[in-house]
């Protein structure tokens, strides 16, 4: 990253070791928020946890809360840093890492909601895929753009 | 069990995105730049680029908002027109920054 004003590179961010109790913490309490409003989401309709194989899902399951309970803990407490996150390599935001962005959570929302009536995860459409691809092939071509650009003279 | 878990990810996925929006808005996470070149003028394909892309992610929430309303079980397929609107304006977009970066440089 280049700070705007003098153009001069940012210090690089302290490396942290150790463990971290306040993420620890925050993600404690994200994991009870997200277990917590998913039951009531549910209305006690989630299902039993009654075979081997149940008690296997909510294992890994637990493992998945865990995890991206600690992702979130760490965006915020700024560990995880996006500042640079819709930054191409001159400093300045990139529209198509933007559009990007927007294609997927939008995309990775739907795909969450629509099947839910079911319960099962449905196949994603072709269009859907193309709208992805076009997405990130637009990406791509203006970052080896700007790559072959800022490599010329 | 399974829609536990659907609704837990749907939960992470609104958490997650609600940060993002919020450092956006609070400008933690830098859109210097976004339509604008080094110079700080405004490009003409970049913001073409960027009202396609919310008007094709608007149209197609739209079908599929429609669809979760009739009870369907599956993501709809989005028209070609969208795609066509996409693609298009990501050539536009491409086509002009290496116009930008090359042809003007000659």
């Amino acid at each position: 990253m280049v700070d705007q004003t003098d153009n001069k590179p940012l210090a690089p961010a302290p490396v942290r070791t150790g463990y971290d109790i306040p993420v620890i913490i925050i993600a404690a309490v994200i994991a009870a928020i997200l277990l917590g409003s998913s039951m009531l989401a549910c209305k006690g309709a989630c299902g039993s946890v009654t075979s081997l194989s149940d008690q296997l899902k909510l294992g890994l399951f637990g493992l998945l809360i865990a995890f991206g309970s600690i992702v979130l803990a760490l965006i915020l407490t700024h560990r995880i840093d996006l500042r640079e996150m819709l930054e191409d390599d001159n400093g300045g935001a990139s529209l198509a890492r933007f559009q990007m962005l927007l294609f997927t959570f939008v995309i990775a929302g739907l795909y969450l909601t629509v099947p839910l009536k079911d319960g099962a995860l449905a196949d994603i459409p072709t269009g859907v895929l193309g709208l992805i691809g076009i997405s990130g092939g637009t990406y791509m071509l203006s970052k080896g753009i700007s790559k072959a650009g800022s490599g010329n003279p | 069990m399974r829609d536990l878990l659907i609704t837990m990810l749907q939960m992470w996925l609104a958490l997650l995105a609600g940060v993002i929006l919020f450092q956006l808005l609070t400008r933690q996470i830098n859109l210097v730049g976004l339509l604008t070149d080094r110079n700080g003028r405004v490009v003409p394909e970049k913001a073409q680029q960027l009202v396609a892309a919310l008007l094709v992610l608007l149209f197609y929430l739209l079908d599929a908002a429609g669809v979760v309303a009739r009870g369907g079980a599956s993501l709809p397929e989005p028209g070609a027109e969208l795609i066509a609107l996409l693609g298009g304006s990501g050539l536009l977009s491409v086509l002009g920054e290496g116009w930008r970066r090359f042809a003007k440089r000659d």
